[in-house]
């Protein structure tokens, strides 16, 4: 018995599992949250000291199944996956409803496991497993647009897994493997269905543009904490997933390359702060999405240090608005501002984190997203490249300037909210420290990175152009708001991709059902009057005063008999003969 | 006596509180104009060797980062003019226009307990 178990202790997804199990069973209160705690440190202990190679293989059913494939690639992911959980937890200590903190516990488990995969079949479970326990931190916040933007969630979610395992049964069909590693072959050309459909189910969790609005729909609607654990694994799953088995897929690029844009103008204008931040993850997406496209050492360094980073710095965002929403009930733009005056502690650690995802020297932003540009450059991206500076600039105008700007300064709202509970002033604090020391530190996170690092991030040229590229667009930003050019915030929402499944398709149904209601009336109508008509004819035969209804005589009656049965008799004779 | 707007808040929250006087804004902007101006004089030491021609231009990132910025912000003014809804326009399967449930929250002003 042990030993069929034992592959399944390989990977740390037990911990995840065990966690969720005893937790019910402890008293409610400071136990139970310390176990949200106690998993991630154990977690990425055992990710930190896992050696590297296959562990925990087993066969199911005929397949080969690996539960643990310890590289470097899996290893990054894993240990920020841990930090994450981690310092989510320490973030949701107040937190005394089980089902957020079970789901949170399950939810960064399957991440942690999808990234240890060596197989697709394990990876289709984790994959299912993050949509299914992801979707109580939305419905946790127990409303109706809360259920019905879960229910909106999961199908996508849900479908994405549908598409990945029909992709995986192709691909075994046509291959007879289904093993997790590179399947890009001699690129899209061989692709066949299977590896098509695994890259789309990779596609939809990406939030690849115009399978990107389960996004933005969905993590404002969860909870205060649960948006801080949200932002940090499914899509970032997936970004490990296309890194493992599509690098240099050049599609990719130009996918990315558009990820990074739209979501600039759409954060721009929206007024739900933490839907701003769901845009601009959207963007920051798509600087990873281009590394893995360029495929380079470089680029693929870039990726991972950037997917790194900026689930550091996105939580550090997440949080702080999140702060705001837990002490004053709204983290919508246009009933915020001046928050700075009580809240100055949220404010400090909100502006650690727009920095960060602006990339300024010193923060961690800088230090990651210029090995993706650099390898963009390298490869003679032009178009991708100015693309992706613009959208460096883009950031800076929705993260790093809309986000503290609206909250904490702009005009004052008249709240007076008290500063953040200690516990989640605690949790910012490390996670703005980290992105600092990353910052500062750059050697530290490049030590964990997939391939040897080569690079230096701080040179005079390159700290000149971001800071003129920055510093430039913050005076843009004084001047229009200076001469009264910056658009105010209204509570108003914007249509998005969402639109063709929550209007659009509805009113196409609504209209076919309309049609089919007329035309299906019109047919019974006219068959009706038909039927009445036959009836009518029938009734003018047969009825009272009809024509056969007359009454005839009975010599007629002979004589029409007579007349049938010679005519019978006629015929038989002429046939016969 | 009444109290003013700046009467109940923190002692951090106070001095910044300097920073929303008129002549302080401008004076930051006038900082950050000078600021812009030592960086494009940075560009005479020809400190960038970019991989593209365009980069080495004088002050590229800079004019680059500015004509950005400003982009932005006059496109979106006429993105939300066509995609601008009503908070309730999806109402009631969106979060948009429900008030967030008072149990999850702690809402408090500053000096309660």
């Amino acid at each position: 018995m042990t030993e069929l178990l034992a592959p399944y202790f390989a990977s740390p997804v037990y911990l995840f599992v065990l966690g969720a199990l005893i937790l019910p069973l402890l008293p409610k209160g400071e136990l139970r949250a310390l176990v949200t705690l106690i998993v991630p440190i154990l977690s990425g202990y055992l990710i930190w000291n896992a050696a590297p190679g296959l562990h925990g293989i087993t066969t199911l059913g005929g397949l080969e199944i690996t539960m643990m494939r310890v590289d470097k690639l899996s290893t990054i992911f894993g240990l920020i996956f841990s930090l994450a959980a981690f310092l989510s937890g320490i973030y949701a200590w107040h937190v005394r409803d089980s089902v957020q903190q079970i789901a949170t516990l399950l939810y960064a488990g399957t991440a942690i496991g999808a990234v240890f995969a060596g197989d697709l079949l394990s990876l289709f479970v984790y994959w299912e497993g993050t949509a299914l326990a992801s979707v109580f931190l939305i419905w946790a916040r127990r409303t109706t647009g809360a259920y019905a933007t879960g229910m909106r969630y999961l199908l996508i979610q849900i479908g994405s897994g549908v598409i990945l395992i029909a992709g995986i049964a192709l691909h075994y069909r046509a291959s007879g493997s289904i093993a997790f590693d590179r399947l890009t072959g001699t690129g899209p050309e061989s692709w066949d269905l299977g590896v098509w459909l695994i890259f789309m189910a990779f596609g939809v969790k990406c939030a690849f543009p115009l399978m990107h609005n389960w996004l933005q729909d969905s993590y404002p609607a969860a909870t205060v904490t649960g948006t801080v654990t949200l932002s940090a694994f499914t899509t970032k799953m997936a970004v490990y997933c296309l890194a493992r088995a599509f690098p240099g897929t050049e599609m990719l690029i130009y996918i990315g390359a558009v990820m990074t844009l739209f979501p600039i103008f759409f954060a721009e204008i929206e007024n739900d702060l933490r839907r701003v931040l769901a845009y601009s993850l959207n963007n920051q997406l798509g600087f990873m999405v281009v590394g893995v496209g360029v495929g380079t050492e470089l680029a693929l360094n870039g990726t991972a240090a950037h997917a790194f980073c900026h689930i550091l710095y996105k939580s550090l965002l997440f949080m702080s608005v999140g702060a705001v929403l837990f002490r004053t009930g709204t983290s919508k733009a246009s009933e915020l501002g001046g928050l700075y005056r009580t809240m100055p502690w949220t404010m400090v650690f909100c502006i650690v984190g727009a920095a960060s995802i602006s990339a300024f020297p010193l923060f961690s932003g800088f230090v990651s997203k210029s090995l993706i540009l650099d390898a963009a450059a390298e490869n003679q991206y032009p178009v991708v490249w100015a693309v992706l500076v613009f959208a460096s600039a883009g950031v800076l105008s929705h993260s790093g300037i809309k986000i503290p700007y609206f909250a904490f300064f702009s005009h004052d709202s008249g709240k007076r909210p008290k500063e953040a509970p200690t516990h989640m002033l605690i949790a910012m604090g490390l996670t703005a420290f980290a992105c600092i020391f990353i910052g500062v530190f750059p050697s530290s996170l490049y030590a964990l990175l997939p391939y040897d690092v080569n690079y230096v991030p701080y040179t005079a040229g390159h700290i000149l152009a971001q800071l003129q590229l920055l510093v430039f667009a913050l005076l843009a930003f004084a001047l229009l708001m200076r001469y009264g050019f910056f658009p105010a915030e209204t509570r108003t929402i914007n249509l998005d991709v969402d639109w063709t499944y929550r209007k659009l398709a509805p009113a196409f149904l609504g209209l076919v059902v309309a049609v089919v209601r007329t035309v299906w009336g019109e047919l019974a109508r006219g068959a009706l009057i038909s039927v009445q008509a036959g009836q009518t004819a029938l009734e003018r035969l047969y009825g009272p005063g009809g024509r056969l209804e007359q009454v005839q005589r009975t010599g007629a009656m002979v004589l029409w008999v007579a007349i049938l049965l010679g005519a019978a008799l006629a015929i038989n004779l002429i046939t016969v003969s | 006596m009444p109290t003013g707007p700046n009467d109940k808040i923190t002692a951090i929250g106070k001095k910044l509180t300097a920073l929303e006087k008129p002549e302080i804004i401008k004076r930051m902007i006038q900082g950050l104009a000078i600021f812009c101006v030592l960086l494009f004089i940075g560009d005479f030491f020809h400190l960038r060797h970019g991989k593209f021609e365009s980069e080495d231009l004088f002050g590229f990132y800079g004019f680059f980062g500015f004509a950005a910025f400003a982009f932005i912000i006059f496109a979106t003014k006429v993105l939300k003019s066509i995609i601008g809804r009503k908070e309730d326009y999806y109402a009631p399967n969106v979060v948009d226009a429900e008030d967030y449930p008072d149990v999850e929250l702690d809402v408090k002003e500053h000096g309660d307990d």
